[in-house]
């Protein structure tokens, strides 16, 4: 059978890798059993609920875990509890590329919310006055490329808006202005929780949950050796900040910061990271479990469905194997199996989708890993995959962990409680630099006998 | 073990440049709207895949965007949303963003680069880590992005985030002859490198690093390049790198003479004697009849000694001096008319205190370049020294 080219390039597009799924989407498959009964909705969403106060809580998970279509469906639910929800994905209009700083997610917050909210022109006035005043230090300090004549004051988030972009374009004056509308922050939020009081109206603050999606986009860096990243030095020294805001709040933070020793030190600050983590599709001691195995799959059917390809899952591939390998290597990410299913669909003329190109999709993919891991890393990941668990508050593995070169899993026990454990990504296996330390490991293990 | 007839899922399937164009042809074919792409292969197969891309797709409008400098705001939206013809595009190729890259790669783990420098990020790529939702919304068409091996690897560590929402990567890996072709392309003279502005190298290194790492460089050349790159960081005045160079040169060649050698001249050029003279002996110890290097080490020898003295240590600064002298003797004994070696010598000597012999070795630099005022000069001290004058 030929398949028409529109039938084609509705069955590609359905693996895109690109769109989180929007709430209440077809597609959308609940995975809670699978990832350690972690449920978004009933992690943060009930601890938003529950709470008398308002909260700040941080998110965090692989990159292309799923993070921002589970947010996207607290936002829907909690809309539906009766919140107001203000969700923003960070950009590079809201973030310096280079350098990402407190005072760009505090100056981004504050745009959106503004804006999100509709200022009552009451309270402009105050936005436009801590501008100014901003403007009047910064000047006193030999800042001068923001005018306050230039400014526009169309809605009131203009001018923080130039704020940021000024700070991103110059460069030489980033650092002073960063500074200045730090010292100022405090101010700013008085204004901002003012400002949100009054645009609630009756309504309560512990009504409105901001949400700030890519965070985790930042590039971590380290200034040197044993020095704190750029994420601590936004989330944990300006934690007070980040929590002053009167409305709950949610970042997102890259898998790496859950494993940080200075935040987890500041536990009484924020909860524990909440973490959504991988699809477990094999045990600990490397079993493979169907529960985890059907969810895959039914990822991979929702999309031919939603394409209407009238194609069953199993008639799609040439073996059933085939089929089974490519869910095994995405080692339950669901970005890697998009990634994966995508490459067997552009490796295939015409269905079935044959087994050799199901081994090119592995191995495009696991080149990919190949690429981020350097040769001094073979040795760790061994470990992990032997110990299945990684050392906390290592920057090594917390980097491989940044890099999905190793995975987090849930489980809960017979006991009833939660399980969490660490693998290499299973495409690691087969990389020649992880085989060779396996050997030198095994050979080492065995002469010690 | 994987028993026979059945598969090792571990391993991997290589595919051939065909079967790499033909899914790269279908993955065209069936995008609609936004998609990324990226592509390895080396620059001058470009402009050929486009071609027959183009005869393969006709109904496609494909539009290329080549980037021949760095992008200074590191703004690569921008670029393609200002796009002349940006609404009729179905396929856009865009290559060179190489040059928006860090050169200043330091030497990493395994003769690789430090791409994992947790210290920076290039511009271009920290925005297009958070410019993809941009890119998705606002540009409804593939982008496919030519890159070097190099380049693949860079974006994969530093803009992970963009590299993660791709829909396709293809590899169409050069052959060894090619490969072998284009980096003889890239060997260059050193007083060459001298003439050009630090623009230039800077775009030579990265051509250097992007053959560097392709999968069919032998090691052979792969050293090659790695000194290369070291004359190249040296003209820049870039010691510090150009001596990471050297190394990785001679980590693959540690036989490599003219590496062990140039790298004493950049660790005597930041003032590090002791170490560029154990470099010079590197290379005498491979090629004993390299008067450059004798001569060399010589003169750092000569300079470690009249330190010593200055410093009051008359005694290691005699040793040094002793040690230097017999290294000019080397010199000169496998190249006779070298007179900067006679006439260094003659110093040697003097402060040696052997006036007479000090001497006769500038009259040696004399016959040799009879014009060396210095050593008339010199000869002219001893006599006086000697009280022989008239």
């Amino acid at each position: 059978m030929t398949a028409s080219p529109d039938f084609w390039k509705k069955l590609y597009t359905a693996f895109d890798p690109f769109r989180p799924l929007p709430a209440n989407d077809p597609a959308w498959v609940d995975c809670t059993s699978v990832r350690g009964e972690e449920d978004i909705l009933a992690g943060l969403g009930l601890e938003i609920a529950r709470s008398e106060k308002v909260t700040c809580q941080l998110y965090a998970g692989h990159r292309g875990a799923g993070k921002s279509t589970e947010l996207l469906r607290l936002q829907d639910d909690l809309q539906r509890q009766g919140f107001q929800v203000v969700y923003f994905a960070a950009d590079d209009g809201d973030l310096e590329p280079e350098n990402t700083e407190y005072s760009d997610i505090l100056l981004a917050c504050a745009r959106q919310l503004i804006s999100a909210l509709r200022s009552p022109a009451s309270q402009d006035g105050k936005f436009r006055a801590w501008v100014d005043r901003l403007l009047r230090d910064l000047r006193d300090l030999g800042v001068t490329e923001l005018s306050l004549d230039e400014l526009s004051y169309e809605t009131p988030e203009t001018p923080l808006g130039k704020v940021s972009t000024t700070i991103k374009t110059n460069v030489s004056k980033q650092q002073v202005i960063r500074r200045q509308v730090e010292q100022q922050a405090e101010s700013l939020i008085d204004i901002l929780n003012e400002f949100i009081g009054s645009a609630l109206g009756d309504r309560q603050p512990q009504e409105l949950v901001l949400i700030v999606d890519n965070l985790d986009r930042i590039i971590e860096r380290y200034d040197g050796e044993n020095q704190q990243s750029n994420y601590e030095q936004i989330f944990v020294n300006h934690s007070d900040q980040l929590r002053a805001f009167n409305c709950h709040v949610i970042y997102t933070v890259p898998i790496s910061l859950a494993y940080s020793v200075h935040l987890t030190a500041m536990e009484e600050r924020y909860k524990p990271v909440e973490v959504l983590p991988m699809i477990m599709l094999k045990t600990p001691q490397g079993e493979i479990t169907e529960t985890g195995m059907a969810k895959l799959k039914e990822l991979i059917r929702q999309r031919f469905r939603f394409a209407q390809s009238g194609v069953e899952l199993e008639a799609a591939f040439e073996t059933a194997e085939a089929l089974n390998k490519l869910c095994e290597m995405s080692g339950g990410h669901v970005r890697n199996l998009m990634n994966l299913m995508k490459a067997a669909l552009q490796n295939t003329r015409e269905l079935p989708i044959s087994t050799r190109s199901v081994q090119r999709a592995i191995s495009e993919l696991r080149d990919t890993y190949r690429k981020v891991i350097d040769g001094h890393e073979w040795d760790a990941l061994v470990r992990v995959s032997q110990e299945k668990l990684i050392t906390e508050n290592d920057d090594q593995f917390r980097s491989l962990l940044f890099r999905r070169c190793i995975l987090e899993y849930r489980y809960i026990d017979a006991e009833g409680a939660a399980q969490v454990w660490h693998d290499v990504h299973p495409l690691v296996r087969g990389l020649d630099g992880f085989k060779r330390a396996l050997d030198r490991h095994e050979r080492g293990a065995s002469r010690s006998e | 073990m994987v028993a026979p007839g059945e598969i090792d899922w571990d391993a991997d399937v290589v595919a051939d440049p065909a079967e790499s164009y033909q899914s790269l042809v279908r993955s065209l074919q069936r995008t609609e709207g936004f998609s990324l792409f990226f592509v390895r292969c080396v620059p001058g197969d470009q402009a050929d895949l486009v071609q027959r891309l183009q005869a393969d797709l006709p109904t496609l409008h494909m539009q290329r965007l080549e980037l021949t400098e760095e992008l200074v705001d590191g703004n690569l939206y921008q670029r393609v949303a200002t796009l002349p013809d940006f609404a009729q595009i179905n396929v856009l190729f865009i290559s060179g963003l190489e040059k928006s890259l860090d050169p200043y790669i330091k030497s990493g783990y395994g003769g690789q680069g430090d791409y994992y420098r947790l210290d920076t990020v290039p511009r271009v790529l920290g925005h297009l880590n958070l410019q993809r939702e941009r890119f998705r919304d606002d540009f409804p068409f593939c982008l496919v992005f030519f890159l070097s091996a190099f380049g693949i690897k860079y974006i994969a560590r530093q803009a992970p985030d963009f590299f993660d929402w791709r829909s396709g990567i293809f590899e169409f890996i050069p052959d060894l002859e090619t490969v072998g072709k284009l980096t003889q392309e890239l060997y260059g003279e050193y007083q060459e490198y001298l003439t050009w502005s630090h623009t230039q190298r800077m775009d030579r290194i990265r051509e250097i690093q992007a053959i560097l790492e392709e999968d069919q460089q032998t090691p052979n050349q792969q050293a090659n390049l790695w000194f290369e790159k070291g004359n190249i960081l040296t003209a820049d005045g870039n010691y510090e790198a150009a001596i990471a160079s050297y190394e990785q040169a001679v980590a693959i060649k540690p036989d490599y003479h003219d590496a062990w050698y140039n790298r004493g001249n950049a660790l005597d050029d930041l003032g590090r004697k002791e170490e560029a003279i154990a470099s010079y002996e590197q290379a005498v110890a491979i090629k004993p009849d390299k008067h450059e290097a004798w001569y060399n080490r010589g003169v750092a020898l000569s300079a470690l000694g009249r330190s010593l003295q200055a410093q009051g240590q008359q005694e290691a600064a005699l040793a040094k001096l002793s040690e230097g002298l017999a290294s000019y003797e080397q010199a000169v004994a496998i190249k006779p008319d070298l007179h900067e070696a006679w006439y260094n010598r003659g110093v040697a000597l003097s402060a040696l205190g052997h006036k007479e012999e000090a001497i006769a070795s500038y009259e040696q630099a004399i016959e040799f370049k009879p014009d060396k005022h210095e050593a008339w000069y010199n000869k002219a001290c001893c006599y006086g020294l000697q009280q022989n004058i008239g």
